[in-house]
């Protein structure tokens, strides 16, 4: 079902009455010089600019700033701002971008100490910077029709954007001078449509297998990609409200927060043709078929339904929390400050009404998820001697999630004793667990503590010594009855990561301060949850090396859900990769800043960092380390301002920074992926004359990212003949060999303004840009060969994107 | 449907917002009685009090002081607000300048741009001035301790509190202010996919509390997920099929300061998720064009799951659509629980 999120959109004739007000207002405002320099201003900006290029040209340039597809632009802002000097009462307006989609507004007032009110609506659309070349019908709705082109670049282009429409407003009042109440509420709708797909190759147990000679199958198409885009029509309301109550010593604030989720849109079933592109770009008459009982008993699915079944898209969702929070003076030189939260996140939504109504398990027509969070935080901060600072904190969060146990996730196992034609069953079988499974539950508990001391030396510098703790405890799955994961290593039920950092900051003169910092932190946990699937009690004898495993690691059980230390890990699966998030690590990082004025015309930053986190998990020495194995980070930076005269100011920056991370596939390859990243600029700005302001910049951005991939070598025997390196695949190899080519971004803008004042409330602004990006990709598609999705779909991005911008406005100030 | 009854409860929440806020400002002015008598100011340019300070200083000193008339500080109608000596202390050497000095001294309490000491007045000492009266709000109630306060950023560090327009509180001029220290994230933004700050509709504080938190990084709520939530509440779930890291921390896979990779992705997929998952053989990335023969489709069949397809447009994501969850229910194979679907 599908239900329409409206909005009521900024009227420009509604705006404009305002700003009619608002100067006729003004008129009437006092004209003091001294006072002018003294009393709030208001202003209107109004022009026009003008945009070189199509879309194409701007697809970087415009993909947040409202001007993506026209060559003119409106350029209309209004700041309106008034203080009643008796009351102390403000009123404001703001109004920006009103001639672009990315428009602004807002309203308020306010009487200091006292109370305010204010509301405002907030427009962000997001071009997306890639066209799609398809012929798809209906893209973009719940129900998309994927029709085959005949030619790649054939189709017609979509240009996908999501725009997000934001209401708000809010209140706030003194009640007493110890007390304040605050709310808010918002209100944003966001609607568009944006890049989505999906894929599958048939597995056995759904199209039948490929040597199955009942039929023909290699006259049909096994797997699919395709690209279909998400609809999105939803809508996230907040609600805060706080009342902070504030003495001498005590800060308290008791607030409710809440977030409720809506989506109009349950699910999108693409209509699929039976007929689709195959590897080698040809046609292929039509998909696997739903095969018959001689294939599959009991029949299978075909690919093309497969495709067309529902896709999820998000279901509603809510959260509401409770929290107290604020900080307590014991002296003047002692306070504590703390929090404690209770949030409660639930998703009901209906199954049916998503549109997915197929065969969930029995009894359940929603998930009844809840998740319950419990948050606490307490910290003291103390100055016991004038040199002396201390610090502890510690903080904890205990997400419980309640959401009711149901078999929804189920892996097809073949019937064993096996049957001809091949069956398969959704059901655990004696001895072959692992067919039908509950749902993965996310609790987890956090925990956080810091001490800190920091010490003033007598030479005048400051030393901080601090000590950092976290922990994060996961559920993880105790046997593949509860939960039957699959496609990763194992899990880790905790991780705690301690370390201590030295900070020296010192004071050399006025003219110089500077800093220098270490981190070191190492990473540790439980020992491993196993995933591996070995077990004692299949219906068939293990082989002599798996009963090994069985008997040496798992105590002569099912190896599944075991907690085996990491070393027992490898020896059961020596290419076991250990997810990143949980592996032992040590982090080292060091950082050192300057901050330089030599004379009162010129000031230098410099800022270094370099940091290394490291994998230091065990290795299998005949495999070598999987999955991540090591990130480095260096970066410098320097910024400079230099004033050429009272009036005329220089500025410049530049950073390099390079991030080499180190990835290995389980059995593939073995990665280097370097990612350097410079940024320059150069801002010079000042007055040529009492009435002429100039300025200009100009940027540059140059990222190289670059990815080296070596093929790994690949392990041979088995525990108990031991096992052997063997080398990678000649087709490996020469892969590897080829490689991936570098992604380049580079972008330049050289911008200029000059603004001239008419009189002492109006000027006249000219600005130019210049930008010149350099987008080079490889992800849709390399030196003319498209990546090409199964119907023929392409998507692309205009390499070289060259666009002017040219503005001129006046400026009123009243 | 569910949808219909939330919605609804929203609206009321609405109505009720509505309603309160009506009542709240009819309540009565608890400030009125503190409001000074402007006649007392007859000398005073700007600020009651200040005419001992204005008469040297004015619009055209290096540091303007006048402006801050057309800030809440100038209000004087309320009666809170400070005089210069509030901030900067009484300063009687500074007025008086002891015979035989040399130079003036300077005022009792200076306040600098760049985080550090300014002359003798410690940065601790400039943001203690300041928490004389702001220590009422409660986004202020974690900056004991916190990251900033701990490493000597003092309040005049980000704010201009003599100038009408504070770029700190603007979003649009934000970035400049934060990203002058923040320097590694000042390249970061401008990578292609990124937020969009210095198109001035992101400010850093929509996600970041720079006076304090408890979150980590001083995000603005009390963890990375529930700040992310606040404008991506659909990955909030819980979903019939999760996927653990999400709910852990979305950092884990995003660097939400910018990335060259689509969707502010830290490393591009397949690498980002071969960090963690086994699959699809011995895989070696490739592009379409530069495959070797042994690796280029021959076949019409198939395109396979370990060649360009695993590589290029959304990678692993080509298939595992759903990667912050799915709350597909269906047991029909091929069931959606390797978030097929």
């Amino acid at each position: 079902m599908t239900t329409t999120n409206r909005m009521v959109r900024m009227s420009p004739a509604l705006i404009a009455v305002a700003v009619l007000a608002a100067i006729g207002q003004a008129r009437a405002a006092a004209t003091d010089p001294l006072k002018q320099l003294m009393e709030p201003e208001s202003s209107v900006e109004v022009g026009l600019a003008g945009v070189s290029g199509d879309r194409r040209d701007r697809a970087q340039f415009g993909m947040f700033n409202g001007m993506r597809n026209d060559r003119g632009y409106l350029l209309l802002d209004i700041d309106y701002l008034r203080r009643d000097n008796a009351t102390g009462t403000w009123a404001s307006m703001q109004a920006r971008n009103l001639g672009q989609d990315n428009r602004e507004f807002a309203i308020g007032m306010h009487k200091q100490g006292n109370w305010k009110i204010f509301g405002e609506y907030n427009e962000i659309t997001r071009h997306s910077p890639f066209t799609v070349n398809t012929a798809m019908r209906d893209a973009g709705s719940t129900r998309p029709t994927v029709v085959p082109l005949a030619v790649p670049g054939s189709g017609s282009d979509l240009d996908f954007k999501l725009a997000r429409k934001a209401a708000s407003a809010g209140i706030e009042k003194w009640l007493t001078p110890n007390l304040q109440f605050e709310a808010s509420f918002k209100n944003e709708d966001k609607t568009g449509v944006r890049m989505w797909g999906r894929g599958y190759d048939c597995a056995a147990f759904v199209c039948g297998s490929s040597t199955t000679a009942a039929i023909n199958q290699t006259n049909f198409l096994k797997n699919a990609i395709l690209m279909i885009p998400e609809p999105i029509n939803s809508t996230i309301k907040q609600f805060d409200a706080k009342l902070s109550f504030h003495n001498k010593k005590l800060s308290l604030t008791a607030a409710y927060y809440a977030s409720f989720y809506t989506n109009a849109n349950g699910n999108v079933s693409p209509i699929v043709p039976n007929s689709l592109y195959g590897g080698n770009g040809t046609l292929v008459a039509a998909l696997y078929p739903a095969v018959g009982s001689n294939i599959i008993a009991g029949g299978g699915t075909s690919l093309q339904n497969v495709l067309q079944s529902p896709m999820a898209l998000q279901p509603d969702n809510q959260a509401h929390q409770f929290s107290l929070a604020g900080n307590y003076a014991f002296t003047r030189s002692t306070r504590a400050t703390f929090r404690y939260a209770l949030t409660r996140a639930t998703q009901d939504r209906d199954f049916a009404a998503m549109g997915l109504g197929e065969s969930p398990p029995a009894g359940r027509t929603n998930l009844d998820g809840r998740v319950d969070t419990t948050a606490a935080q307490i910290g003291i901060t103390s100055r016991p001697i004038r040199d002396l600072s201390l610090l502890a904190n510690f903080s904890y969060a205990d997400k419980v999630d309640k959401t009711p146990q149901a078999l929804y996730n189920a892996a097809a196992k073949a019937i064993f004793p096996a049957t001809v034609p091949p069956s398969f069953t959704n059901s655990n079988q004696p001895g072959i667990p692992g067919a039908i499974w509950n749902n993965l539950h996310i609790s987890n508990t956090n925990l956080m503590g810091k001490l800190e001391a920091s010490y003033r030396l007598p030479d005048g510098s400051r030393a901080t010594f601090g000590v950092d703790y976290r922990s994060i405890e996961r559920v993880v799955p105790e046997s593949r009855v509860e939960e039957a994961l699959g496609g990763l290593g194992p899990l880790r039920q905790k991780t705690s990561e301690t370390g201590y950092r030295v900070d020296v900051r010192r004071n050399m003169s006025e003219t110089l301060n500077g800093s220098i910092g270490f981190s070191s932190s190492t990473r540790g946990g439980s020992d491993w949850t196993n995933l591996s699937t070995l077990t004692p009690v299949l219906p068939t004898p293990n082989t002599p090396a798996n009963a090994f495993l069985i008997n040496t690691y798992c105590g002569g059980r099912e190896c599944y859900g075991q907690v085996l230390s990491a070393n027992a890990i490898l020896q059961l699966s020596a290419n076991t990769p250990f997810p990143v998030h949980m592996v032992d690590l040590r982090r080292d990082k060091w950082k050192m800043s300057i901050d330089w004025t030599p004379v009162e015309k010129l000031s230098v930053q410099m800022q270094v960092e370099e940091g290394k986190d490291k994998n230091t998990m065990p290795v299998d020495p005949v495999a070598g380390g999987k999955g991540w194995r090591q990130t480095r980070v260096v970066f410098y930076g320097m910024d400079v301002s230099y004033a050429l005269s009272e009036t005329w100011k220089l500025t410049g920056y530049a950073s390099l920074g390079s991030q080499t991370s180190f990835i290995n596939h389980s059995t593939g390859y073995m990665a280097d992926i370097n990612n350097r990243s410079e940024a320059y600029g150069l801002s010079l700005a000042g007055r040529a004359s009492s009435k002429l302001q100039i300025g200009s910049n100009l940027s540059l951005v140059n990222e190289i990212n670059r990815y080296a991939a070596a093929a790994n070598t690949g392990t041979s025997g088995d525990r108990l003949t031991g096992l052997t390196v063997t080398p990678a695949s000649a087709n490996n190899l020469a892969q590897a060999a080829v490689g991936l080519p570098n992604v380049i971004y580079r972008k330049t803008i050289f911008s200029v303004f000059g603004q001239y004042a008419l009189n002492k409330k109006a000027d006249v602004r000219m600005d130019f840009a210049y930008q010149r990006a350099k987008f080079d990709d490889w992800i849709w598609g390399i030196a003319g060969n498209p990546f090409v999705y199964s119907d023929n779909t392409t998507v692309n991005q205009q390499v070289n994107q060259n666009v002017t911008f040219v503005g001129a406005r006046y400026i009123y100030r009243f | 449907m569910k949808s219909k009854p939330i919605q609804h409860t929203a609206h009321h929440w609405l109505a009720g917002f509505l309603l309160v806020a009506g009542m709240v400002l009819f309540l009565p002015d608890t400030h009125a009685a503190d409001a000074p008598a402007l006649a007392s100011a007859k000398k005073d340019l700007v600020l009651s009090g200040d005419a001992k300070c204005t008469r040297c200083h004015g619009e055209d000193d290096e540091a303007p002081v006048l402006a801050i008339g057309k800030t809440k500080h100038g209000t004087r109608a309320d009666g809170r607000t400070p005089t210069c000596t509030s901030c900067h202390g009484e300063s009687d050497k500074h007025i008086n300048k002891p015979e035989g000095a040399k130079e003036r001294p300077k005022p009792d309490v200076m306040f600098s741009s760049n985080g550090k000491s300014a002359g003798k007045t410690e940065a601790a000492v400039q943001t203690a001035t300041c928490l004389t009266c702001h220590t009422k709000d409660a986004q202020r109630s974690h900056w004991a301790g916190s990251i900033h306060d701990s490493r000597d950023v003092s309040c005049s560090s980000c704010h201009q509190v003599h100038a009408a327009h504070d770029k700190v509180r603007d979003k649009r001029t934000q970035p400049e202010v934060c990203l002058a220290c923040h320097k590694k994230q000042r390249a970061e933004i401008s990578r292609p996919s990124h937020h969009p700050v210095l198109e001035g509709k992101v400010a850093c504080s929509d996600c970041h509390n720079a006076h304090g938190s408890v979150g980590p990084k001083l995000m603005k709520r009390d963890s990375v997920v529930e700040t992310c939530y606040q404008c991506h509440a659909e990955k909030r779930g819980p979903f019939v099929h999760n996927h653990q890291p999400v709910n852990e921390d979305c950092s884990h896979c995003h660097n939400p300061h910018g990335t060259v990779a689509e969707s502010m992705l830290k490393v591009r997929p397949p690498f980002l998720c071969h960090q963690c998952h086994t699959p699809h053989g011995g895989f070696i990335p490739q592009v379409i064009g530069a495959q070797v023969p042994g690796l280029t489709p021959t076949s019409p069949i198939g395109r396979g799951k370990g060649t360009t397809n695993v590589t290029q447009g959304r990678s692993c994501l080509n298939c595992h659509t759903e990667v912050h969850g799915s709350n597909n229910p269906s047991t029909t194979n091929p069931t959606p629980q390797f978030m097929l679907r």
